[in-house]
């Protein structure tokens, strides 16, 4: 339904004369639509004003007296929400008795079919005279209906509270991936460190960058291999540091990595296996990296033992 | 149309609000200023004073228990009492004996029922000065639309069987709900301003 088709139906919710499907629909659309809200308000309060066309009556004399003296037994506004109450006795009863309308033939509704059933207006009109069973169970429909009013006015002001959210999340969830891929390498090295066959070489700075220094982990057995830099001058762009093992003076190529801007860099690798007293090397390359050595050695180094 | 007196929808929200507080005096002055309005309309639905005055009984203690339930962002005080009394007579009726009312009103042709008005003392001049404000507004209206409106809203009868009492179309009923009850909305607007209608 488009909503010129719910404002059809507005004047006639006003003065009552929806039936129980249009008068579903147009409570499944007030929600979300204050224009609609605010026309059926006024026109609700011009259909009240008809009542001043009706001639008054004065009601016996007795009447006031007797329901003044019926208030002070029964319990203002404030017995009427109890929870525990509503839950406890709101089992037994025809919710649409409740609601002042005539029990269905099956005697029993789901809450879907109720709701579609029913007003504002008339949620709020139940019968107290109905016992207080009934009366929670109007209660209980009631507080549906102000819990979802509620919940829809609580969503709107979260919306906007939802996408900083969202946002601080994506970066908190990079913080963390970045976080956890530094603890996966740690842990890496961690193990390198207590495998039985590791070697560890240090590797010092070379002409271009005499300030270099590095260190080096290697586990012949498996190849496994961490690489530990510091003073490194920055990558020029398109290139990258490329670690080298050298056995029986041939350089067999391993990983590339860069540094942060205070010249680190740590890289996790897998070298070859099985090379005895390897030297390590260190050189600038090409990004991607090289099969053998084209650019200047930074770091040297042989492993000890 | 002078609307000098004190006696404002926010007094009647306040009112409600301390009701909602268990306050028996602004209880007794609910019903003291409303009570007669309403019994007319349950006298004008149900047409039996023990039921209307056990309709109205029925109506102030659910005043009493859920006058929590009024907000006034949603609409006048009296919108809400009315509207509660309403559906309760309504009900009442329904419950009673639908078709030989039904017969019986539309036999009657929507005039409101001639019943003798007694003064409640400072109530009812507020009270007159509005329904005087009303029936002008109500005036506006072609006789038609009017007619529909007394009698769904006061009468309690539905679009088809107001359309079937009349002899029209109910297409043309529901036009005439819509389009009176606009217009109505609109000339006590123009005639009170937003306070009242």
């Amino acid at each position: 339904m488009r909503h010129e088709d719910y404002k059809q139906l507005l004047a006639l919710e006003a003065v009552g004369a929806l039936d129980e499907e249009e008068r579903g629909t147009l409570l499944g659309h007030l929600p979300s639509c204050a224009e609609c809200r605010e026309e059926l308000h006024e026109l609700s309060d011009a259909a009240a004003s008809l009542l001043y066309t009706v001639a008054p009556v004065q009601p016996s004399p007795g009447l006031r007296a007797g329901i003044l003296a019926r208030v002070r037994t029964v319990a203002p506004s404030e017995a009427f929400v109890d929870p525990s109450e509503v839950a406890a006795s709101s089992k037994a009863v025809d919710p649409s008795e409740a609601l002042g309308r005539a029990p269905t033939p099956s005697g029993s509704r789901d809450l879907r079919t109720l709701l579609r059933d029913l007003s504002l207006w008339q949620l709020l009109a139940w019968r107290p005279a109905l016992g207080f069973g009934a009366a929670a169970a109007a209660v209980a429909v009631v507080l549906l209906g102000f819990m979802s009013f509620a919940l829809w006015s609580r969503t709107q002001s979260l919306s906007a509270e939802v996408a900083t959210l969202s946002n601080q999340l994506r970066a908190a969830q990079g913080e963390i991936a970045g976080q956890r891929e530094q603890l996966a390498s740690a842990r890496d090295v961690d193990e390198l460190l207590a495998s039985p066959g590791v070697r560890v070489a240090e590797l010092s700075g070379k002409k271009p960058s005499p300030q270099a220094h590095a260190m080096l982990a290697y586990d012949g057995s498996t190849g496994r291999a961490v690489v530990m830099a510091t003073g490194l001058p920055p990558c020029p762009e398109g290139h990258a540091y490329q670690l080298w093992l050298i056995a029986d003076n041939k350089p067999l190529p391993g990983g590339t990595f860069k540094t942060d801007a205070q010249g680190r860099a740590r890289m996790n690798d897998r070298l070859p296996s099985g090379v005895a007293a390897p030297t390590f090397a260190v050189t600038l390359e090409r990004e991607g990296g090289v099969p053998a050595p084209e650019g200047d050695i930074f770091l040297l180094g042989t492993s000890k033992g | 149309m002078s609307l000098a007196n004190p006696q404002t929808d926010a007094e009647d929200a306040e009112l409600l609000r301390a009701v909602a507080r268990g306050d028996e005096a602004a209880f007794a002055r609910v019903y003291d200023r409303y009570a007669p309005i309403l019994l007319g309309l349950m006298l004008r639905i149900l047409r039996s004073r023990p039921e209307a005055e056990d309709v109205l009984q029925e109506v102030f203690l659910q005043v009493w228990q859920q006058a929590r339930a009024f907000d006034p962002a949603r609409g006048r005080a009296f919108t809400w009492l009315a509207t509660l009394a309403r559906s309760r007579a309504i009900d009442r009726l329904r419950a009673v004996d639908s078709r030989e009312r039904a017969a019986q009103r539309s036999a009657e042709d929507g005039q409101p029922a001639a019943t003798e008005p007694r003064a409640w003392a400072d109530e009812e001049a507020i009270r007159s000065e509005r329904a005087e404000a009303v029936r002008a507004a109500l005036a506006e209206l072609p006789e038609e639309q009017r007619q529909v409106l007394v009698l769904a809203y006061l009468d309690g009868m539905s679009q088809s069987e107001i359309a079937a009492a009349k002899n029209q179309p109910l297409g043309t009923v529901k036009t005439r709900t819509r389009t009176g009850l606009k217009r109505l909305s609109e000339a006590l607007r123009t005639r009170m301003g937003r306070q009242f209608a």
